[in-house]
């Protein structure tokens, strides 16, 4: 499958998914890891993909999402931002209510 | 790029680009020295504040940084961290 349909796949069958360096359990970046420990303190279940563990990925999704960085946060399949913003949305709860929201549509 | 002229990189994107009215840059590289993926790049605070991120979305306010950017960004530059807020925000938090 081509790389960018993959990612696409991703973002769209999963309603929450963080893309980043490491896993929640054993994040390798801090910036990974702050973002994940913002998802998972929004109680509802989500996916990861490590990109340090997928080549394709890594290389591909910058370009997908035209955002440089990782991590990246996807809810319903649109991009809401890396650890700065996700973490500000935590800070003022809009974070939970869209992974709630998200996740009890599907 | 050396870091000092990385700083002062960030520092003329961002001016010419958002023309910002308070502008501070932490290089914090050195907390992130050794981390193999950064691949030499560095990491920087940048706290912004413009008239031009009136009326823009938080991920709309960053894409406008990253922009600014341009090549450097995943090369001489491997993570920004932004605040980008407006002179109203600033002011009233």
């Amino acid at each position: 499958m081509d790389p960018l349909e993959r990612i696409k796949d991703l973002v769209e069958k999963n309603p929450v998914i963080i893309f980043m360096k490491g896993t929640p359990q054993f994040p390798m970046c801090g910036f990974s890891s702050r973002t994940a420990a913002a998802l998972q303190d929004c109680g509802a279940p989500f996916a990861h993909v490590n990109v340090l563990a997928d080549q394709e990925v890594y290389e591909n999704l910058p370009k997908f999402a035209d955002w440089p960085t990782f991590p990246q946060v996807y809810i319903n399949g649109e991009l809401i931002g890396g650890c700065d913003i996700t973490l500000e949305m935590h800070a003022s709860g809009d974070l939970k209510k869209m992974v709630t929201e998200a996740t009890a549509s599907r | 790029m050396n870091q000092n002229e990385r700083v002062e990189y960030i520092r003329e994107r961002i001016t010419e680009s958002l023309a910002p009215i308070r502008l501070d840059i932490v290089d914090d590289s050195h907390r992130h020295a050794g981390h193999a993926s950064a691949k030499g790049g560095g990491h920087y605070n940048v706290d912004i504040v413009s008239e031009a991120f009136q009326g823009k979305t938080l991920i709309q306010r960053h894409r406008m940084v990253y922009d600014a950017m341009g090549d450097a960004m995943g090369g001489a530059i491997h993570a920004l961290s932004i605040r980008a807020k407006t002179p109203q925000e600033a002011e009233n938090p």
